[in-house]
């Protein structure tokens, strides 16, 4: 064990005397990385606002932030909404949040706004709960009540992205992202399958497509260089 | 900035028409599919079904028909649906399914779909009966259980033939029903040209009845020897019926084929009929030239005895029987707005064309020619080419109001 010990120490010495080396070394060199991030931005989604006022079955707003890597972006979205149907027969009802982790990659290297053209790639989930009650009427045997409920369910998928991003003003841009889901599972549930879930859609669907459009503030983190960026 | 912003918003508006609103996909998949098959080979087999009744309705479902496949609509509203399957050769089967529900809301406009799965076979009472697809379908499509069924020693086929012409053809007849000793209704409103029955394998006799509308019902008692055999362990022993007689009938002509059962059934009795020599058919037709066909509103048509052979119909054609014991035919038309009078003058023939018609009809068949047509009609006139009656019936004669 005092061998194991004092092991570990010697390496983590070694490692401080080589930092300092290194440290020496980045001293000469003022020049910063391009992969130090510039700034954070932080948005929502217009579409899902619309959304509620027009569609009254939906209820749900998305916020997104991305923060870059020189032409790499690491993005995350976190949403909620909710789906009630009515009819003269049944009613369903819907809700949850989710969110989606992932990185975009920016192919728009000679824009001098640094504006951005970008594909990427995501991975949604989502948990929410739903409920439908229904007075089925079959031809032959009648008509039932029918009452079901799936209180915990988790459901996740996957997406290319693609999309733009725009600066409008100042610290304002605007921009849209297209997504092509795919690969949703859902956790076991009992008498009543998933119908729908919240950030990617109908379940009888095996791949979808979706749309944001973004409404977007950037913070800068640090001055950003101008001109357009270096390859 | 302003042209950026309005480039935007199109895309919004565009983005709006792509909104993610389900279809109405295919909803519940109920039906569970069965296939009747024989023992023997492993065909097809053909029931002669009388109905199917599920509990928890009162519906009868494929009522008197002959299938060798049927779909049962399973009940969503539980997880076991019993149904009772009355055949003319099997009597009454049960069989009890159960099977998981599922259900998943799909729209406003659709409700909710019930999703069928994991299809079990509780209980039966067939022969021999299996599960090959757990799965129910949303459509006529495929067979979930196959049900095989042990030989048929019993079952005989009647077939219906027409005579003309020196030969016989099938005749597709009406059947209003078709009845055995036993008050059984075997068919019933059916057009068959041939038909299944049953004869009972623990008696040696039977008697049918059979009705065919318009006061025509013919009856044919049958006699036959019954063999215990095995054909196979699962079904037991079984009684083989042959030496098939007739000992009483009065249809035209009755013949015994083949007197012993086959399975698949093969044709035992043939029923002829004589062909009908005094049937004359009288044809309307409009003044003019060229000379095109006329309907008439015909409130009666009378003949021999006033006997209505018409009423209440638009006609372009009658067909009129011929008196066979005169030399002469009168019929009496009721007509909208007149009365007329047609007279048919011919020569009578006895002829024997088949002898089994000779013998049915206590004599010779009568041939009729020579045909002349008087009547108050603007004008009636025998076809050049048929003054005389044929089978089956041609035009003779033609009448213009």
């Amino acid at each position: 064990m005092f061998r194991l010990y004092s092991s570990i120490a010697l390496i983590f010495v070694s490692l401080s005397l080589f930092a300092q080396e290194k440290k020496e070394e980045v001293k000469a060199d003022t020049v910063p990385s391009k992969f130090i991030p510039t700034g954070v931005r932080i948005g929502t989604d217009g579409f899902s606002i619309a959304r509620n006022f027009y569609d009254e079955t939906f209820q749900g707003w998305e916020v997104n932030a991305d923060v870059d890597f020189y032409r790499y972006y690491l993005a995350v979205d976190v949403g909620s909404w909710s789906r009630d149907f009515n009819s003269n027969a049944g009613a369903y009802h819907n809700e949850g949040n989710y969110f989606r982790l992932g990185a975009d990659v920016n192919f728009l290297l000679k824009d001098p706004d640094r504006n951005l053209m970008f594909f990427g790639v995501r991975y949604g989930n989502a948990k929410f709960s739903e409920t439908y009650n229904e007075v089925a009427t079959n031809p032959y045997y009648g008509t039932n009540i029918v009452n079901h409920s799936n209180p915990d369910v988790t459901g996740r998928w996957y997406e290319l992205t693609a999309g733009i991003r725009v600066k409008m003003w100042k610290f304002f841009w605007m921009g849209y992202t297209g997504r092509f889901k795919f690969g949703l599972k859902t956790s076991t549930t009992g008498n009543m399958i998933p119908s729908d879930v919240p950030g990617y859609g109908r379940t009888n669907r095996e791949e979808t497509w979706g749309f944001n459009y973004q409404l977007i503030f950037r913070i800068p983190i640090r001055k950003t260089p101008s001109g357009p960026l270096k390859e | 900035m302003l042209k950026k912003a309005s480039w935007f918003a199109c895309l919004m508006i565009l983005a709006i028409s792509c909104l993610d609103e389900p279809d109405c996909f295919r909803l519940n998949n109920n039906l569970a599919g069965i296939a009747f098959k024989k023992m023997l080979d492993g065909q097809a087999d053909t029931l002669a079904l009388i109905g199917v009744q599920a509990s928890g309705t009162d519906s009868i479902f494929n009522k008197y028909v002959l299938t060798s496949g049927i779909y049962l609509n399973l009940n969503y509203f539980t997880e076991q649906t019993s149904f009772a399957i009355e055949s003319l050769d099997g009597g009454i089967n049960q069989i009890v399914l159960g099977y998981d529900v599922r259900t998943q809301f799909v729209s406003e406009d659709c409700g909710a779909r019930y999703v069928l799965s994991n299809l079990q076979l509780l209980s039966a009472d067939y022969d021999s009966i299996r599960l090959i697809d757990g799965t129910p379908g949303a459509s006529q499509a495929g067979a979930n259980i196959e049900v095989y069924r042990c030989p048929i020693t019993n079952r005989m086929e009647l077939s219906f033939r027409q005579l003309q012409a020196g030969t016989s053809i099938a005749s597709a007849l009406k059947i209003a029903s078709l009845t055995n000793s036993g008050g059984a209704q075997i068919h019933v409103d059916t057009t068959l040209s041939s038909v299944p029955l049953p004869l009972n394998p623990l008696g040696n006799a039977e008697e049918f009845t059979v009705n065919f509308g318009d006061l025509i019902t013919n009856t044919f008692d049958l006699t036959y020897t019954t063999t215990s055999r095995t054909f196979f362990e699962l079904c037991g022993a079984q009684k083989l019926l042959h030496d098939i007689k007739i000992t009483a009938n009065d249809f035209d002509s009755l013949l015994v084929v083949k007197d012993s059962i086959q399975d698949p059934s093969v044709t035992n009795l043939v029923a002829y009929r004589c062909p009908e020599t005094n049937l004359m058919r009288v044809y309307f037709r409009k003044n003019g030239s060229p000379v095109r066909n006329d309907t008439i509103n015909v409130i009666t048509i009378k003949g021999k005895n006033d006997a209505i052979l018409y009423q209440n119909q638009k006609l372009t054609y009658a067909i009129l029987p011929l008196d066979p014991t005169t030399n002469s035919s009168t019929f009496k038309f009721e007509l909208q707005g007149s009365n007329k009078t047609l007279t048919v003058n011919y020569t009578r023939t006895p002829q024997t064309l088949f002898r089994a018609c000779d013998t049915a009809n206590g004599g010779q068949q009568i041939l009729f020619s020579d045909l002349v047509a008087t009547g108050d009609f603007t004008q009636t006139a025998v076809v050049a080419t048929a003054d005389s009656v044929r089978f089956p019936a041609v035009t003779n004669v033609q009448i213009i109001q």
